[in-house]
C-alpha cells in the first residue's frame, strides 16, 4: 500500500511539473500585457520593469472597444445559444424516441454537418438575399446551422437515458406531446443543457471567422475580433494584443470555472454512449 | 434552471422567447433613414487611417455639415471584407485601395467611379497625372499616402563615416560598397521577410525589375502587352532573372542580416534607426514612423544598380481613396474628393508628411527620400512598377515565394516559373485574352 | 404524426422542423450550391457564370501548391489525431486515479481549450519566434543551442509547429471524453483484476482500452475531421508560410476566395469534403454497427 501511495504522489508531482507547458504560455500573456512596447516584443518571462497595468489596459479598453465587444459577444452568444439549444433539444428528443429509418437517417444527416466546413461565399450570398448581412440574427442563424449537429450529438445520448415510462405516464395524465416535452422532459434535460450550453457558448464566443465575415460593421465586432485592432502590416503591439487576449478570455474562463463540473459530467452521459 | 418547471416554466419560456425576439428585432443596418443628414460611409485600413487623413475628414465635416462614418479594418482582412460588401451591393461610398495603379488589376473595375472629368484633374502635374492614371485612361483615386518610389534607403551618416563619397553606378561597385560596410561592422543591407512583412523585400525586386524599361526602351509597350497576353513568360525575361540573381548574390556574399526570416517591419525600424544596418529597400512611407522615433536620421535614396548601369527606380502611386460606382451618396462622395483635392487641403495634408504630391499648384516639401527620387524622375529613370503594368501579376504569391528564394529553396528561375503558373490561374479566372 | 407502435405516445414531426429548417437553409443549401459553383468559372469580376465542368478540378490539382497542401492536410490531421489521443488517454488514465489534486489537474489540462484560436496562434507566434521567442530563449539559456530552431520561419518545421499548437490546444477536450469513458467502466472489473494479481499495465491493456473503444472511435473520428478542416489555427500562426510550406487545403480555399476566384475556391472545398467523407465513412459505419449491436 505504501509503495502504491508513493507512486501516486510521484505521479501527481510529475503531472504538476508537466502543467508548466500550460502555465508558461498563460504567464507569458499576463506578463506581456503589463509591459511597455519595447519589453513586450522580447517575449521573456521576466517581471516587467514598469508594471503598466493601468496604462496598458486603459488603451486596450479604449482602442480595443472592450465594452462594446463584450456586449456584442454576449448578445450574439445568448441569441445563438437559445436558438441552438431549443432546436437541438426538440430534434434530439424526436430522434432518440422514434426508432425508424427516417429518424436514423435524420441523425446521420445532421451529424454529417460536422464534416463539411462552412462555404463562406455561398453563405454570404444567401444572407444577402435574405437581407441578413451584418445582422446579429443572421450570424446567429449561421452559428445555429453549424452547431445544432454538435448539440444534437450531445443531447441524443442523454435523452436515450431517460426512461420511456416518463413519456407514457405523462401521456396517460392527459398531456399532449408539447406539454409533455416542455413541462416534463425539458426540466429533466437540465444537466445536459448546461453542458451543451457551456460548450456551445464557448464555441460561439471564441469564433473569429464567421463574425468577421458576416458582420462587417466595426461597431458590431465581438471581443475576439477586437484583437485585430492591435496588429497589422506595420506593427504588432504585443502588450495590447495580449491584454486584449486576456480580457477576451476572462468571461469564458469564469464560465469555465463555474461550469467545469458539468462539462465532464455531461460528457459522461452524452458523447460516450454515442 | 429549476424555475422552469411546470406550467409556470412553460410561461417563462414563452416570455424569454418574446423578450429575445424583441431585443433582436431592431437589426436594421440602414442608418440612412434620417433623411436630412448626409452620412458618407468610408472604409479604410487601420494602417492608413493617419492623423492627417482624420484632419481632412474633420475639416470636410465642418465645412459641409455632412458626416463621415469611418469603418476601419486591419489590412490583412480589409480586402476580403471590401469584396464581400461590394458583392452584396452594400459597399461603402468611399474606400481605399492598396495602390492606385495596382487597383486596376486587383479589384473589379466596375467598383470605381471614373474621376477623370472632375475639375481638379486639370490641376494635376504631368508626372502626377501619369502616376494616378490607369492604363485605360481612367483616374479612379487620389493618394492618401504619398506616391513614391521603391529603391534603397541608405544612412548618410554611415556612408560618410565609412568613406563612401560616390554612389555606385554599377553592380560591381555596389558590391564593393557592401564589402566596405561589412568590414566596418555594419550590416550592409537589411532584408525584411517575416511572415506578413515580406513587402520589405519585394520592393527591391520591383525596383530591379523596373530596369526592363531601360533595356527595352521603345519596345516596352509591346513587351507589357506580351506579358499580359501570355505571349511572353516571366521566366523568359532575362532582366528579371538577372534582378533576382543579384538579390540572391547579396545574401550569399553575406551582405544581409542572418535573421531575415523573422525580421518584421518594426524590427527594421529599430535596426535602421539605431544605425545597425546601412541600407534598406523601401518606399518613403517608412520615413514618418522612423523619423518619429529617430529624428536625427539622415537618409538618402538610391536605386540598386543593374549590371553595368546605375539602375532605374520603380514608382508607385500610393494608397488611394476612390468613389464607389454604386455609392448611395455619390454626389457627396465626389464632393469629398474635390474638397480633399483643393489646394488648401492638399497643402495642409502634406505639411505633416512631406513628399511627392500629384498637383502642380500645391507647394509640398520634399522628404529626404522623395528629394533624391525626384532626380531620377527628372532624368527619366523612374517607371511604374510591374504590378501596375501586368494584369495577372500575383503580388501576394510573389511575397511568399520571395521567402523561399532568399532561403535558397527556390532558384530565381523557379521563382519566375512559379509566378507564371500563379499568374495563369489569375488570368484564366479573369478570362484574359491569350490564356 | 408518428405513432409509436407500442403505445399511443405521439412524437409530432413538428419537433424536428425548427432544427431542420435552419440547417437546410443556412447550411445544406449554401454548401450544395457551393458544390455546384465549383464546376463553374464564377469569380469576382465575371458578369456571367459559365459551366466549366471537371476542367476546374484538373486546374486545381495542377496548382503548384496543391500537392503540398494535400500532403500537409494529411500530415496535420494524422499528427494531431495521434498526439491528441495518445496524450489524452494517458492523461485520462492518470487523472482517474486517487490523486489529491485531481480536479484541479483536470481543470488545468482542459483549460487551453477555452482559448480563442486566434489568441493561441498569436501566443505561439510569440513563443516560437526564432530570435526572441521564449522557446529558443530557454534552449539557449540551457546551453542547448542546437534545439533553437527556426520553427515557424523554417519551411521544414512550420506545419509541425502548427500540429504541436493544435495538440496543445485541444488535448483537454479529448481527455475529458476519455475521462468520462473511464468513469463509465465498472469498478468491478478492476477489482477482479486486482484480486487476480494483475499489474497496472495489464489492467489498462485488457480492461480500460477495450471498454474505451467507443470513445476512441468517436475521438479519432472527430480529431481527424477537425484536423482536415483546420483553418484558423494555421492561418493565424503562419499564414501558410514561410512561402507555401504550411499551406493546407483550407488556407488555399481562403487564399483563392480572397483573390475573387470563387469557383476555384469552392472546388478546393469540395475536394476536401470528399476526402473527409472517404475517411470518415468506414469509421462511421463501424460506429453504426456497434450501435446496432449495443
Amino acid at each position: 500500500m505504501k509503495s502504491q501511495k508513493l507512486t501516486l504522489r510521484l505521479l501527481e508531482g510529475v503531472l504538476w511539473m508537466f502543467s508548466a507547458f500550460i502555465f508558461v504560455p498563460y504567464l507569458l500573456v499576463l506578463l506581456t500585457s503589463l509591459k511597455n512596447a519595447k519589453e513586450a516584443g522580447l517575449f521573456t518571462l521576466s517581471v516587467p520593469s514598469e508594471i503598466l497595468i493601468l496604462q496598458n489596459y486603459k488603451i486596450v479598453f479604449e482602442q480595443g472597444y472592450v465594452i462594446q465587444g463584450f456586449v456584442n459577444s454576449m448578445l450574439i452568444a445568448v441569441l445563438s445559444l437559445f436558438v441552438i439549444l431549443m432546436c437541438s433539444a426538440l430534434l434530439s428528443f424526436y430522434i432518440a424516441r422514434v426508432k425508424d429509418a427516417f429518424s436514423s437517417f435524420l441523425y446521420y444527416f445532421f451529424i454529417m454537418g460536422m464534416m463539411a466546413p462552412i462555404s463562406l461565399v455561398t453563405t454570404f450570398e444567401l444572407l444577402k438575399s435574405l437581407d441578413l448581412i451584418n445582422t446579429r440574427m443572421g450570424v446567429a442563424m449561421i452559428f445555429a446551422s453549424t452547431l445544432i449537429p454538435f448539440a444534437t450529438f450531445i443531447y441524443v445520448g442523454f435523452v436515450k437515458g431517460l426512461p420511456k415510462e416518463l413519456d407514457e405516464s405523462s401521456t396517460i395524465d392527459g398531456c399532449g406531446p408539447y406539454k409533455m416535452f416542455f413541462l416534463v422532459i425539458m426540466p429533466l434535460l437540465q444537466p445536459i443543457t448546461v453542458t451543451a450550453g457551456i460548450l456551445v457558448f464557448m464555441n460561439v464566443w471564441n469564433d473569429s471567422q464567421i463574425v468577421l465575415f458576416f458582420l462587417n460593421d466595426n461597431a458590431k465586432w465581438t471581443m475576439p475580433l477586437n484583437i485585430y485592432r492591435f496588429y497589422g502590416y506595420y506593427r504588432y503591439e504585443w502588450n495590447y494584443i495580449f491584454g486584449s487576449v486576456l480580457l477576451t478570455t476572462l468571461p469564458v474562463f469564469l464560465l469555465y470555472l463555474v461550469g467545469q463540473r458539468f462539462i465532464i459530467e455531461g460528457m459522461t452521459s452524452g458523447a460516450v454512449k454515442g | 434552471m429549476g424555475i422552469f418547471r411546470g406550467k409556470r416554466g412553460f410561461k417563462l419560456w414563452i416570455i424569454m422567447l418574446l423578450l429575445l425576439s424583441a431585443a433582436c428585432s431592431n437589426q436594421s443596418n440602414d442608418h440612412r433613414d434620417a433623411s436630412q443628414e448626409v452620412i458618407l460611409d468610408f472604409m479604410v485600413t487601420t494602417e492608413n487611417l493617419s492623423d492627417r487623413l482624420k484632419k481632412v475628414i474633420e475639416n470636410y465635416e465642418a465645412a459641409t455639415g455632412n458626416k463621415v462614418e469611418i469603418q476601419s479594418f486591419p489590412s490583412t482582412e480589409y480586402n476580403n471584407i471590401l469584396k464581400t460588401k461590394m458583392m452584396s451591393d452594400d459597399g461603402p461610398d468611399l474606400f481605399v485601395t492598396d495602390d492606385i495603379a495596382m487597383a486596376q488589376f486587383a479589384n473589379p473595375r466596375t467598383w470605381f467611379t471614373d474621376l477623370s472629368s472632375e475639375e481638379w484633374v486639370t490641376r494635376l502635374s504631368p508626372g502626377g497625372k501619369q502616376m494616378i492614371t490607369w492604363n485605360d485612361g481612367q483616374i479612379t483615386g487620389l493618394p492618401i499616402t504619398n506616391p513614391g518610389g521603391f529603391g534603397l534607403m541608405y544612412n548618410k551618416d554611415i556612408f560618410e563615416e565609412v568613406g563612401i563619397t560616390e554612389l555606385p553606378t554599377t553592380w560591381e561597385q555596389f558590391l564593393d560598397i557592401c564589402e566596405t560596410l561589412k568590414k566596418a561592422g555594419y550590416i550592409p543591407i537589411n532584408i525584411q521577410l517575416a511572415n506578413g512583412s515580406e513587402f520589405g523585400t519585394t520592393h527591391l525586386m520591383h525596383q530591379l525589375f523596373a530596369n526592363v524599361e531601360l533595356t527595352r526602351q521603345d519596345k516596352i509597350q509591346a513587351f507589357y502587352e506580351g506579358l499580359n497576353t501570355n505571349q511572353i513568360k516571366l521566366a523568359d525575361v532575362s532582366e528579371y532573372q538577372q534582378a533576382l540573381e543579384q538579390m540572391v548574390e547579396l545574401k550569399e556574399k553575406g551582405y544581409t542580416n542572418d535573421d531575415f526570416m523573422s525580421t518584421s517591419f518594426d524590427m527594421t525600424q529599430e535596426r535602421f534607426g539605431s544605425g545597425k544596418v546601412a541600407m534598406h529597400p523601401c518606399g518613403d512611407f517608412v520615413l514618418p514612423p522612423m523619423l518619429a522615433n529617430y529624428p536625427d536620421l539622415r537618409v538618402g535614396f538610391l536605386p540598386a544598380p543593374f549590371n553595368d548601369t546605375p539602375g532605374a527606380a520603380a514608382l508607385y502611386a500610393g494608397v488611394g481613396i476612390s468613389v464607389n460606382a454604386k455609392a448611395d451618396q455619390k454626389a457627396a462622395a465626389l464632393e469629398f474628393i474635390s474638397f480633399f483635392a483643393s489646394k488648401a487641403q492638399q497643402e495642409q495634408f502634406m505639411s505633416t508628411a512631406p513628399g511627392t504630391n500629384v498637383f502642380a499648384d500645391v507647394k509640398a516639401e520634399h522628404n529626404m527620400i522623395s528629394q533624391d527620387l525626384q532626380v531620377y524622375i527628372d532624368q527619366g529613370r523612374a517607371f511604374m512598377l510591374l504590378a501596375g503594368k501586368m494584369e495577372p501579376w500575383p503580388e501576394m504569391e510573389a511575397r511568399k515565394a520571395m521567402q523561399e528564394m532568399m532561403l535558397g529553396s527556390k532558384t530565381p528561375l523557379q521563382f519566375l516559373k512559379e509566378m507564371d503558373q500563379k499568374a495563369s490561374i489569375i488570368a484564366k479566372g479573369k478570362k484574359l485574352e491569350g490564356w | 404524426m408518428r405513432m409509436n407502435a407500442k403505445s399511443a405516445i405521439r412524437y409530432p414531426i413538428l419537433f424536428i422542423v425548427p432544427a431542420l429548417v435552419i440547417y437546410m437553409i443556412f447550411f445544406i443549401y449554401p454548401t450544395l450550391s457551393g458544390f455546384y459553383f465549383s464546376f463553374t468559372d464564377w469569380n469576382a469580376s465575371s458578369t456571367e457564370v459559365k459551366f466549366v465542368g471537371v476542367q476546374q478540378f484538373m486546374d486545381v490539382v495542377q496548382n503548384p501548391d496543391f500537392t503540398l497542401a494535400l500532403k500537409n492536410t494529411f500530415l496535420f490531421s494524422i499528427t494531431t489525431t495521434l498526439g491528441k489521443n495518445i496524450v489524452s488517454i494517458a492523461l485520462a488514465v492518470f487523472l482517474t486515479t486517487a490523486l489529491l489534486t485531481r480536479n484541479a489537474l483536470r481543470a488545468v489540462y482542459f483549460s487551453p481549450a477555452i482559448l480563442n484560436i486566434v489568441a493561441v496562434g498569436l501566443i505561439f507566434q510569440g513563443l516560437t519566434n526564432p530570435d526572441i521567442g521564449f522557446v529558443n530563449h530557454m534552449f539557449r539559456a540551457l546551453g542547448l543551442d542546437w534545439f533553437a530552431q527556426g520553427w515557424i520561419s523554417d519551411p521544414k518545421l512550420s506545419i509541425h509547429v502548427a500540429s504541436v499548437m493544435e495538440i496543445w490546444r485541444a488535448t483537454g477536450i479529448t481527455m475529458a471524453i476519455y475521462i468520462a469513458g473511464i468513469q463509465n467502466i465498472s469498478r468491478d472489473y478492476y477489482e477482479a483484476a486486482t484480486i487476480d494479481g494483475a499489474p497496472a499495465w495489464s489492467k489498462f491493456r485488457y480492461i480500460t482500452l477495450p471498454l474505451l473503444m467507443p470513445a476512441v472511435t468517436i475521438n479519432v473520428l472527430l480529431s481527424l475531421i477537425y484536423g482536415f478542416r483546420m483553418f484558423e489555427g494555421i492561418y493565424f500562426l503562419t499564414q501558410g508560410g514561410p512561402g507555401t510550406s504550411s499551406e493546407v487545403i483550407m488556407t488555399m480555399v481562403y487564399k483563392y476566395m480572397g483573390q475573387g476566384l470563387y469557383g476555384y475556391s469552392t472546388a478546393l472545398n469540395l475536394i476536401l469534403v470528399v476526402i473527409i467523407l472517404i475517411f470518415s465513412f468506414p469509421i462511421l459505419s463501424y460506429l453504426r454497427k456497434k450501435e446496432v449491436e449495443g
